[in-house]
């Protein structure tokens, strides 16, 4: 297995057109999480992605099981909760292109995920150990599968990636920092936003991000800018820490929804660095996966499909 | 019990020149999404409509028969209560009574988070078609009308200034939380109190209480307060205990008549304050062809009153067509009708709600009075020049 991530798949709904939600008479119908967003991405690449999590019983958690399967996203450690249903939540992108979202997850499936679901076989040759900051706010067994995982993932050697995906509908900034920062100081490569940023570091200085995040104990830390591009700052561990390495924004078509990006640009990032390739082409390919999922309706459906690696076999 | 005498009898519905409300009803809504033809684990695209079994009634009493009807619920002040609140004033409802639960989690008695520890009740329904079933998903155990209790709304200026001539509610919302039996049965008092006419549904949901003893324990603390019962013979059985007779997919309209008329004879002997008791008979052939019979029993005359029943109906939508039984019956008493055509009015609402899509009916009255004549004249669909 090239990478395990765990977290919330949903069932997402949202007006076709750029309508707010209390006036649309239609929604469209699609499944999204930031973890399984990753896998699905990494997969299309070529690679070999489990998602561990929980679905209902339920129509929901049938169709995330059927998309990932058909994405050939590895479903082993998805469990069908029989006795809560699979998250919904419903997103609106407005005129003036904002986005917003509206949770419908409360005792969802996945928010029962828990360190018992985490058998150790399906960490078993794992590389790449990715998690976000969003399953640590589910719940405290989620949050407790988060350090489970953790352990699980040092035992078989792999690398931790962890993207704080800092969302501030689930949790207030301090409840966040005391979860997101122990877990940020597992991580060997910290995948951050901009909000993110601003929300566990306090600050809007990218070099002042990047050093902070080395000095958690990253070996490698990117910053995701948007239009802006991204930049990375790796440290040996060593003498001394390398220069910042920035790349510009990878100019997408026409930008239709930007929801998806993020989690693109972790999974485009992660496909280069399990190449071996240099820091700067890993940041060029995250940022082409991310400007390819804003060219597109959908969390994941502009996602390039390119076999980078060959060890996904041919489907 | 105390208050038996003070219970509202339909022949002594206050005049509409004396109240602002026609009718409201206490309930919960939910934003229906509806996959088309698509069964909801496949569809892709999903249109919306609103429902919920008690609101349903203002609804039908709003639109369809010009009406003046609110609906009591608490929604949470996001945009999928702000759609539910758009599409009940669509069908004509008066919302201002809405409790409304803010997202800003200020600690105030209406007030919720963003994460969704409070949600409006939303669910997926699938209307089936041919041999699959409809099939409806819900997501409800954290909606915000759950959580309303005794007290929050003001009887007092609803019943004793306002006025309101019918109060509407059902076995669905009372039992839906604790407190929402409280809700309901201070509801029902207050309604005798004030000389509202009280309508209930006693509809059971095994989903809502799978505890059918806790059911029935609540069902009978508000029966004595009830003038007009809604509730075929398992609701009877299911939310009261009354014994009835087993019945198949093979039983007759006739059959199944004399048992019901059996059983609730005896509910009326137990409970003098009903003036009414009504339902809906409905045998499927399959999801889209259903047979449509209304029975409608006035107990102090011991006189039944039953509408012909429509045999092998095709139907859009099965979700719909007991409430709308509810406010064809209602609607004509409301409008001082016989009870003759009341039954008519609540057997031709009811299966115009099937016809089309939605738990509602988006008809007109002419509509309603067009299919009772047509059932009248025996039976033919005629073009309409």
């Amino acid at each position: 297995m090239d990478v395990v991530s765990l977290g919330e798949c949903m069932a997402l709904a949202f007006p076709p057109e750029p309508v707010g939600l209390a006036e649309s008479p239609l929604l469209q119908l699609d499944i999204a999480g930031a973890e399984s967003n990753l896998c699905i991405g990494l997969s299309r690449l070529g690679f070999r992605a489990r998602f561990i999590s929980r679905v209902g019983e339920d129509p929901f958690g049938r169709r995330i099981r059927q998309v990932l399967e058909q994405e050939g996203v590895d479903t082993q450690a998805l469990i069908t909760d029989p006795d809560a249903p699979t998250g919904v939540f419903f997103r609106e992108h407005l005129p003036d292109g904002q986005r917003r979202v509206y949770y419908y997850r409360k005792g969802s499936a996945a928010s029962r995920l828990s360190p018992e679901d985490l058998h150790p076989d399906f960490f078993r040759g794992a590389r790449v150990v990715h998690l976000t900051g969003i399953t640590p706010a589910l719940s405290p067994s989620c949050a407790a599968a988060c350090g489970r995982a953790v352990e699980l993932a040092r035992q078989v050697g792999a690398v931790i990636s962890f993207d704080p995906n800092y969302r501030p509908r689930l949790w207030e900034p301090g409840a966040a920092r005391a979860v997101l920062l122990p877990l940020m100081a597992q991580a060997n490569i910290l995948l951050m936003g901009h909000e993110d940023v601003q929300a566990v570091f306090g600050t809007e200085n990218i070099e002042e991000a990047l050093r902070r995040g080395c000095d958690m104990g990253a070996s490698v830390v990117v910053l995701k800018r948007g239009e802006h591009g991204a930049c990375a700052l790796a440290d040996d561990g060593t003498e001394h820490r390398g220069q910042i390495i920035e790349v510009p924004a990878h100019p997408p078509t026409q930008v239709v929804d930007p929801v998806g990006a993020g989690d693109g640009f972790d999974a485009g990032f992660l496909a280069g660095w399990l190449q071996g390739w240099k820091l700067e082409e890993c940041l060029q390919l995250g940022a082409r996966v991310g400007a390819a999922a804003v060219s597109v309706m959908g969390d994941y459906a502009g996602y390039p499909r390119e076999r980078i690696s060959a060890s996904l076999p041919e489907a | 019990m105390s208050n038996e005498a003070q219970v509202v009898n339909y022949r002594s519905i206050k005049p509409a020149s004396a109240c602002r409300y026609d009718a409201v009803a206490l309930g919960e809504v939910m934003l229906r999404l509806d996959p088309y033809d698509l069964p909801t684990a496949s569809a892709r695209e999903m249109r919306l409509f609103q429902g919920g079994g008690e609101t349903n009634v203002a609804c039908g009493l709003s639109y369809t028969f010009g009406l003046r009807a609110a609906v009591l619920t608490a929604l949470v002040d996001d945009p999928i209560g702000r759609n539910i609140q758009n599409q009940l004033r669509a069908a004509g409802v008066d919302t201002s009574k809405i409790i409304w639960f803010n997202t800003r989690n200020d600690g105030s008695r209406f007030s919720t988070d963003q994460k969704g520890t409070l949600m409006n009740g939303i669910n997926f329904t699938y209307a089936g078609k041919g041999v699959i079933p409809s099939d409806t998903l819900y997501y409800r155990a954290h909606s915000a009308a759950r959580q309303l209790e005794a007290g929050d709304f003001d009887w007092d200026g609803l019943f004793g200034q306002e006025g309101a001539r019918v109060f509407s509610t059902g076995g669905i919302y009372a039992l839906i939380s604790p407190t929402s039996s409280a809700l309901a049965l201070e509801a029902m008092q207050k309604a005798a109190e004030y000389g509202v006419y009280v309508a209930a549904d006693l509809n059971y949901r095994s989903k809502v209480e799978p505890n059918k003893a806790r059911a029935r324990e609540i069902n009978r603390q508000l029966a004595p307060y009830i003038g007009f019962l809604v509730g075929n013979d398992s609701d009877l059985s299911d939310a009261l205990g009354y014994s009835t007779r087993p019945t198949s997919e093979e039983t007759s309209f006739e059959e199944w008549l004399e048992g019901y008329q059996e059983t609730v004879r005896r509910v009326a002997a137990d409970y003098p304050n009903i003036s009414l008791i009504g339902t809906q008979w409905r045998a499927a052939t399959n999801a889209d062809v259903i047979s449509w019979g209304a029975v409608l029993y006035e107990t102090s005359a011991d006189t039944f009153y039953t509408a012909p029943v429509r045999r092998d109906i095709p139907i859009a939508d099965r979700t719909g067509g007991g409430d709308s039984f509810a406010s064809g019956v209602l609607a004509a008493l409301l409008k001082e009708k016989s009870l003759e055509e009341a039954v008519q009015w609540g057997g031709s609402h009811g299966i115009l709600v099937q016809e089309t899509p939605g738990d509602i009916s988006m008809i007109d009255e002419k509509a309603v009075l067009a299919e009772v004549k047509r059932l009248k004249a025996g039976g033919g669909v005629k073009a309409q020049r």
